[in-house]
């Protein structure tokens, strides 16, 4: 451990006098701006930001600044180092803990061309594993200093400290607005899809987030006459402009994809705002070829009863014809019980895979029916069902399909039909 | 006498019964091949000693659906023949007796099982592959580098086998690109996504997709690719148990194979659920949960960190549901052990905890009018600790302690929820840190028209979001301003509407944003989009158009935010006995943005028009049920330009090629149509 620290101390004064001699005969980087300047992150989850270095450079438009890599410190609010200027970073940085690796530069390589005025804009990502945050919170501190130098090529540096500020767990108490997690997913909770040509194909994004503000993002979508060749080209096929605030976590529903074209197809969430590099942000799917169209299934227009009524003896099913159908079958499902979190009461079709749990099989000049006994005897209030009519063609294929309605059952509605029903019978 | 009466309450489609015994009376009479197929024809003798007054309140049920209308006789036969075929598997069918007092009795009960041969009770299979091959014809010069020919195509495979008590099921599918773009090891050919299934009696084993956990404190509700198995979950028993090891990042593409067997980055974990009341209309659930791994949080199509993390967690949970369903009680305890640098040596393992606590009051009003109103009242507590993190679910939140009330209302089609919510962070109250809090409220209704109102709407629905966070203890040291002190309100109306033909919806919304120390810049935003769609030619030529603008106005500044979004699609088949195809879509996207001082962006205006289109002209027509393929010759190409007003590199990139297209999907064994909710009308 020790060994470690005095190698940091070590590398690090040398770097500062080195800096300051340079600065002493050849101040060539002027000035080294970040912005922001600094912004808050809960103590307790990695988190990412994006910032600009502006370098000035006395050398002028289409010089090239770079810096090989940044530090990371964690210095007493008056020891906080200064290098706003070409001023050395002459104050002793407190040691890390070896598991930062402080022997080795954080972030990587970056690079930027002077344009007018001589300054260079340098736009960096920062990872912020939790690691950092709950070294910081451990010993005490609260606040990370992350420091990059800059160059020229003239040996001569300036840097400038970006100040990472420990805040509470919770994802809102902080004003800056950054996002830390994002997965992308397909409808059917998949990263990679094998679909069919016009198939119906969704994708979705779950963020996490801190501080709040205005989420803006665009779908973008590169199509098989955009991947064929070498270079994959997206096009924006949705924005997003959306605020978040709050609760931290949030889910971004994309738009319909394109399943015209067969071949590869790449989808991204192409981050603005916050503008955050993101390269692996994309899911890959391929469309196939059909050999035939699929049958369309027709629609039924259901009748009666309304939406939402309510089970009585005297209700009757009631459908508009379908041209060709054999046979008709009611059927009617339990509805899904509304969740813990969201999703309240309306849910307008079945569980995946559920069977009906009662129904009737008619003949296909019926256009109404009553439930019969023994379809309502199965049915058990209160509750609520959801129903509809399928129809069927002489081979025994469905041809037409109604959508669910809701059906309310009262306590005993189940029973009370059965027994007037019975009632007529006899 | 008696003879002729049961003749003719037979020719009445009337069977006979002995009642007094289940089953008594009636023989289910099996095919004379040894086995029943999906086309099989219900067969049952009928004991000739069943009084006729009997006969007249008889029914018959197949898998809860009473069939009795479709009964007819043969003989001392009653016979029922599926109008649709049944599907492999077991069937119940069901007799039974209307009493004169109103009640049922079961009079006989079979367990019929429909098999695809006499080998396997089920053998299904189907595959889908196509091959396009493209040749450039040209292109701009930065599409222009790699090879002239191009070749893309995807292969789906699914199958199952099934006898007795086990069922073995696959899928998979695979993708070919031959730029390599098409996998994240460049490989041509790679796979896209699987899953092998197999159960025996009450195990199952999967491999691909793994059950995860339920709805729980620790995640887990979708894995990554991985192995698992489970004990009970298909046949409902009293007792279920699964368990995982999956990876601990999502993948694609062959991985050492199937990519299940690395041995780093991966997560196992097991769940033990009891049902003790499983006889009674009550339900009583006690789970119990534990994992065990090491995960990043980045991979595929994930913004996350590379940097591996350890950790385990455990959590109990207890859901009921009690008088008729209508109260449901629901608890959960968790605890997890995090090492955020997934070494355990320097920063050592957080250990901390969270709990939830849950119920649901359903409940009617109105039930004896003829459109009741059903409600659902939820209201949920909840807690986590500042170092609680589960490696199933990165995106989870901590140090936050949650109360929400939700009501939700449906009346006919009319359906309401609104939702309370109030939220604070700093949970140990840390007296270093500040604590913050947000009240929240959310309102949405919507409405289904049964008929078009105003002859157009055929739905609306708006919601309404207000969400206030304001500092509730600010420590020394701690600037005021560097802390959310906001609120931010929305407003949202969406109308579909169904007009001539076209069909649609027309979408608007209204935010604003005010901040309370001055931090952020007060703004309000609009947003509106419109989409229609209509067919003719009896919908061999469809057009689409999308049309929506976001606006976002400083208010002070009067710095605007835009992002326009157009898009016009023409798809043409069928023409030319079929043969003729045409596709053609047109986009603009531009998105304009104001400098940002705090993050020291700079204004842009980007503007993206592209076209897409293709001609298609069938050489041979496809069959699914000989599996011959579809062969189709054409041209496509794409064109699209990029300005950036403000400054940055413009581009334009065009490119047509010719391409030559195969596609064959044929069942691999013939399989009846069931038409459950997944296969019509869902």
């Amino acid at each position: 451990m020790s060994v470690v620290r005095h190698a940091f101390l070590v590398a690090l004064a040398l770097v500062c006098l080195a800096g300051g001699w340079q600065a002493a005969h050849a101040s060539t980087v002027g000035r080294v701006r970040v912005e922001p300047g600094d912004s808050r992150f809960p103590f307790n989850r990695p988190s990412m930001v994006t910032v600009r270095w502006k370098v000035t450079t006395t050398l002028g438009a289409g010089t090239q600044v770079f810096s090989t890599g940044a530090e990371l410190g964690a210095f007493a609010s008056s020891g906080l180092p200064l290098c706003t200027d070409v001023s050395t970073l002459n104050q002793a940085a407190t040691p890390f803990s070896s598991f930062l690796s402080l022997t080795s530069l954080l972030g990587g390589y970056l690079s930027g061309v002077a344009g007018a005025g001589g300054t260079a804009v340098v736009r960096e990502t920062i990872r912020i594993p939790a690691a950092w945050l709950l070294w910081a919170r451990r010993n005490g501190y609260t606040e990370l200093h992350y420091v990059r130098y800059f160059d020229d090529g003239s040996g001569n540096k300036g840097c400038n400290v970006f100040r990472i500020v420990l805040a509470a767990g919770g994802s809102f108490g902080g004003k800056g607005f950054g996002l830390s997690y994002v997965r992308m997913r397909f409808d059917d909770g998949s990263v990679a899809r094998v679909v069919e040509q016009g198939a119906e194909l969704r994708v979705r994004a779950e963020v996490r987030y801190r501080g709040h503000g205005l989420l803006r993002a665009v779908w973008e979508v590169a199509d098989p006459a955009r991947t064929r060749s070498g270079k994959v080209l997206y096009t924006p096929i949705a924005t997003v402009h959306r605020y978040l605030t709050g609760t931290g976590r949030a889910v971004l529903e994309g738009p319909v994809l394109p399943t015209t074209l067969t071949g590869l197809h790449l989808v991204r969430l192409r981050l603005i705002e916050p503008e955050i590099d993101a390269p692996k942000l994309f899911l890959r799917y391929f469309v196939r070829a059909r050999a035939a169209p699929p049958r369309a299934l027709a629609e039924i227009v259901l009748q009666s009863p309304e939406p939402g009524a309510a089970l009585a003896p005297d209700t009757r099913f009631a459908w508009s014809p379908v041209e060709g159908a054999a046979a008709y079958r009611l059927e009617l499902y339990e509805a899904p019980a509304p969740g813990f979190a969201g999703r309240a009461g309306g849910a307008m079709a079945p569980e995946e895979g559920a069977r009906p749990v009662a129904g009737l099989l008619l003949d296909g000049g019926e256009r109404s029916a009553p439930l019969s006994a023994l379809a309502a005897s199965r049915l058990r209030g209160p509750a609520v069902y959801l129903w509809r009519v399928i129809a069927f063609g002489r081979d025994g294929r469905p041809v037409a399909a109604s959508p669910y309605r809701r059906l309310v059952v009262a306590a005993d509605a189940g029973s009370r039909a059965r027994g007037d029903r019975d009632a007529g019978r006899d | 006498m008696w003879g002729l009466a049961r003749a003719a309450a037979l020719a009445l489609g009337i069977f006979l019964s002995a009642p007094s015994a289940a089953g008594a009376g009636f023989d289910l009479v099996s095919p004379d091949r040894g086995w029943r197929g999906p086309r099989d024809p219900i067969r049952i003798r009928v004991a000739p000693d069943v009084p006729i007054e009997v006969l007249r309140r008889l029914a018959l049920e197949v898998d809860g659906i009473d069939v009795t209308r479709f009964l007819r006789r043969e003989g001392e036969y009653a016979v029922f023949t599926p109008v649709e075929p049944l599907a492999y598997g077991d069937h119940e069918v069901r007799i039974v007796e209307y009493l004169p007092d109103g009640s049922i009795a079961e009079r006989a009960v079979w367990r019929v099982e429909v098999r695809q041969s006499r080998a396997f009770r089920e053998m299904r299979g189907s595959v889908g592959a196509s091959l396009d091959v493209t040749r450039r014809v040209g292109a701009s010069d930065d599409l222009d580098d790699g090879p002239v020919m191009a070749g893309q195509g995807g292969l789906n495979l699914t199958a199952g086998v099934a006898d007795g008590e086990w069922r073995a099921t696959g899928r998979l599918g695979l993708g070919y690109d031959s730029s390599g773009n098409g996998s994240p090891s460049g490989r041509r050919v790679d796979l896209q996504s699987y899953e092998l299934r197999h159960e025996w009696r009450m195990l199952g084993l999967t491999v691909g997709q793994p059950r995860g956990f339920a709805t729980s404190l620790l995640g887990g509700d979708a894995l990554n690719r991985g192995i698992g198995v489970d004990i009970g979950e298909r046949t409902r028993s009293r007792v279920r148990f699964s368990a995982f090891g999956a990876r601990g990042e999502p993948v694609t593409g062959f991985r050492r194979g199937l990519g299940v067997s690395e041995p780093r980055n991966r997560v196992s974990g097991a769940q033990l659920t009891f049902f003790p009341l499983a006889e009674r209309p009550e339900r009583l659930v006690i789970g119990a949960r534990t994992y065990a791994g090491e995960t990043p949080t980045g991979g595929e199509g994930v913004l996350g960190s590379p940097d591996g993390e350890r950790g385990r967690g455990h959590a109990v949970a207890l859901d009921s549901s009690l008088r008729d369903g209508r109260l449901r009680l629901h608890a959960e305890l968790a605890r997890t052990s995090w090492d955020p640098d997934g070494r355990g040596a320097a920063l050592g393992t957080f250990t901390d905890e969270a709990y939830v606590l849950g119920m649901q009051w359903r409940f009617q009003t109105g039930a004896s009018g003829r459109t009741p109103s059903d409600w659902a009242l939820t209201l949920s507590h909840g807690e986590t600790g500042p170092y609680f993190r589960s490696l199933l679910d990165p995106a989870g939140e901590a140090d936050q302690r949650a109360t929400r009330l939700e009501l939700a209302m449906q009346r006919g089609a009319l359906g309401a929820a609104l939702t309370l919510e109030r939220v604070r962070n700093n949970v140990d109250d840390l007296p270093d840190l500040a604590t913050s809090r947000r009240d929240g409220a959310a309102l949405q209704v919507s409405y289904q028209f049964v008929e078009p109102a105003l002859k157009v709407l055929t739905g609306l629905s708006a919601g309404a979001e207000w969400a206030r966070v304001e500092p509730l203890s600010v420590p020394s040291g701690v600037d005021r301003s560097d802390l959310t002190d906001d609120r931010a309100r929305s407003l949202g109306v969406r109308a579909d509407y169904a007009l001539r033909g076209v069909t649609g919806s027309l979408t608007l919304g209204v935010g604003d944003y005010t901040s309370y120390n001055g931090t952020v810049p007060d703004t309000r935003s609009w947003s509106w989009a419109l989409d229609a769609g209509r067919g003719f030619l009896n919908d061999r030529l469809s057009t689409r158009l999308q049309v929506g603008r976001e606006f976002t106005r400083e208010r002070a500044s009067g710095a605007t935010t835009v992002s326009d979004q157009a898009s016009v699609g023409l798809g043409l088949s069928g023409l030319a006995r079929g043969r003729l195809g045409a596709s053609l879509e047109a986009s603009l996207n531009r998105t304009q943005s104001p400098p940002d001082t705090a993050t020291g962006t700079d204004a842009s205006d980007d503007l993206t028009r592209s076209l897409s289109g293709g001609l298609s002209w069938r050489l041979v027509q496809g069959s699914q049920d000989s599996g011959r393929p579809e062969v189709t010759v054409g041209l496509t190409g794409m064109w699209q330009k990029t300005e950036r007003r403000r400054g940055g590199d413009d581009s334009r990139d065009w490119y047509v090629g010719a391409t030559l297209q195969i596609g064959a999907s044929r069942p691999l064994w013939r399989r009846p149509s069931a038409s459950g909710p997944a296969e019509a009308g869902r």
